[in-house]
């Protein structure tokens, strides 16, 4: 565990740099570690894959008495933090794939294979950054491993499903991409009119299952009326 | 609630609305104050005015508290018709205000009427000018702050004027304007240099690669905007063109990108990246980069406590 200054009132908490479950629970646990024991002037936490950024207020924490702090007090062999306890089940329409033709060359698989592959396993949400609400997730089979587009596109539409090397995340928002768009959900990923506004969290558990184009577009219209909500896609 | 004696019943004279009509609103207008501190987490970008500063300095003016939100222009300022009466302060970029064509300098407490039509000219000197008027916006927060977010425009929607859209301000009467000291004018210069700190990746890079990073000036790309400034170097920074595992990001880091220019990440700039993260803008002089324009020029200078 590597601790240093990261501008002027923050510190970056450096693990060992790979991507893995342990080393990001290890993350989780030391950010869990510093909610409970810093009582005042941390500004923010912001958790990534094998990485911690600390913000802290200038007028209360000098960097060097904070990183000694975390130093002394944290030891990163006592996980004690949960995954979140999160399963979600988030449906996705694989017909809706602008990349599918781009992908069943490049990979060599056909589409049905893709998407058992693709619904098999159960994904960690590493960090949520690139856009407010996108989840970074892993690990993709290495069968599924691609490229990013040679050109991004300009416009990726919201809730489109993507993969970019071992990952796999969901666009919450129409924004410029370069992910290979897989298909999409009915299920919003940012909803500004809820109290939790976002879908996912760091740490939560995913897995996809496949719906039809048909059901797609009911769910949609159900999320829209009401009949649907987020509470339906956690376990 | 207080009435001024001999007004006639009802006549609420402390508590009055300002309201701001947008008949133009330039080249890019919008409601910044400190913004969102603590939502990183979930891939929120901090935002907030890009020159935290001025932003200040104009809240200051019109006896605000400091984190009252402000209107941020930039470059090319809205033309703003008045609707009832309040105080007003641009600090920031000069970029040729006016009250109905009278011209308007900046670091000033102007009280503004009915009717009366604020608009801007050419841009004179800096980026982006600070428009601050005393008492509360009346706009909805998000995540804590009425900063607009471009990113998610209807998140914040109000924040974000349109042609005929308005703001309106519930302006109130101070006694006594604090005491203030105005202010380290400027100076016009043709290089502006920014101070740094090592970042989490500095060791990284080869001695050559430092110096070469810290001898030349920089032009800034006009793809410059409240996410990043895209620096032209004439010579590439070496190596580290491999991205790294994302990891967090804060304002003011500057990374290397994968053709060797540098880009200093500003307010609106995402949470995390994976280009490697050379130093970071001291806080003040960020302030500073967002007054720098397209097309002029900068150079880092290693800042020592």
């Amino acid at each position: 565990m590597k601790i240093q200054a990261f501008g002027e009132s923050a510190l970056l908490i450096e693990f060992e740099q790979k991507i893995s479950k342990d080393i990001h629970q290890q993350v989780m646990t030391c950010k869990e570690w510093i909610q409970k024991n810093i009582q005042s002037g941390i500004t923010f936490l912001t958790p990534a894959y094998c990485s911690l950024c600390v913000g802290f207020d200038r007028q209360l924490w000098q960097a060097n008495e904070l990183k000694e702090q975390i130093q002394r007090g944290f030891d990163k062999e006592a996980i004690t933090a949960k995954q979140t306890g999160r399963v979600l089940k988030i449906p996705v329409c694989y017909e809706l794939a602008p990349d599918q033709e781009e992908l069943e060359n490049q990979l060599g698989l056909d589409w049905t294979t893709f998407v058992e592959k693709h619904t098999a396993s159960t994904y960690q949400v590493y960090m949520l950054g690139f856009l407010p609400g996108f989840p970074y997730m892993g690990t993709l089979d290495a069968a599924l491993q691609c490229k990013r587009k040679t050109n991004p596109r300009k416009k990726v539409s919201a809730q489109s499903v993507a993969i970019a090397g071992l990952q796999t995340g969901i666009y919450p928002m129409d924004a410029p991409g370069g992910w290979q768009l897989i298909g999409q959900t009915p299920m919003p990923i940012v909803d500004i009119y809820t109290e939790q506004q976002f879908l996912f969290r760091a740490g939560d558990q995913v897995r996809f299952y496949p719906i039809e184009k048909k059901e797609f577009y009911l769910l949609e219209d159900a999320f829209r009326e009401g009949h649907w909500n987020w509470e339906e896609c956690y376990e | 609630m207080l009435f001024e004696k001999g007004t006639g019943i009802g006549k609420n004279v402390m508590n009055n609305l300002l309201k701001l009509h947008f008949e133009k609103v330039g080249l890019q207008t919008s409601v910044q104050d400190f913004g969102r501190i603590d939502h990183q987490a979930f891939g929120v970008p901090v935002g907030g005015a890009m020159d935290q500063k001025s932003m200040k300095q104009a809240n200051l003016l019109v006896g605000n508290p400091l984190n009252t939100p402000v209107l941020e222009i930039t470059l090319l300022g809205p033309r703003i018709r008045m609707e009832g009466s309040g105080r007003i302060a641009i600090c920031g970029a000069d970029l040729s205000a006016q009250i109905n064509d009278h011209s308007l300098p900046i670091n000033q407490l102007v009280k503004v009427d009915d009717g009366d039509i604020l608009k801007f000219g050419r841009p004179i000197k800096g980026c982006r000018a600070y428009l601050a008027v005393g008492g509360e916006w009346l706009l909805p927060d998000w995540l804590g702050s009425k900063s607009a977010a471009f990113y998610l425009p209807e998140a914040a929607p109000e924040s974000i004027p349109t042609k005929g859209s308005t703001i309106s301000i519930r302006t109130s009467e101070i006694n006594q304007l604090s005491e203030i000291s105005l202010f380290d004018e400027e100076r016009a210069v043709t290089e502006y240099a920014i101070r740094v700190l090592p970042g989490p990746e500095f060791n990284a890079f080869s001695r050559i690669a430092i110096a070469q990073f810290f001898s030349q000036a920089y032009k800034v790309s006009n793809d410059s905007n409240r996410m990043g400034y895209r620096l032209d170097a004439d010579w590439k920074i070496e190596g580290k063109r491999k991205e790294l595992i994302s990891s967090p990001i804060v304002p003011g880091t500057v990374q290397i990108t994968a053709s060797g220019d540098p880009i200093i990440l500003m307010r609106d700039a995402q949470t995390t990246g994976g280009y490697y993260r050379m130093v970071n803008v001291i806080e003040e002089d960020i302030n500073k980069v967002a007054q720098i324009k397209p097309g002029e020029k900068l150079r880092f200078r290693l800042y020592h406590k």
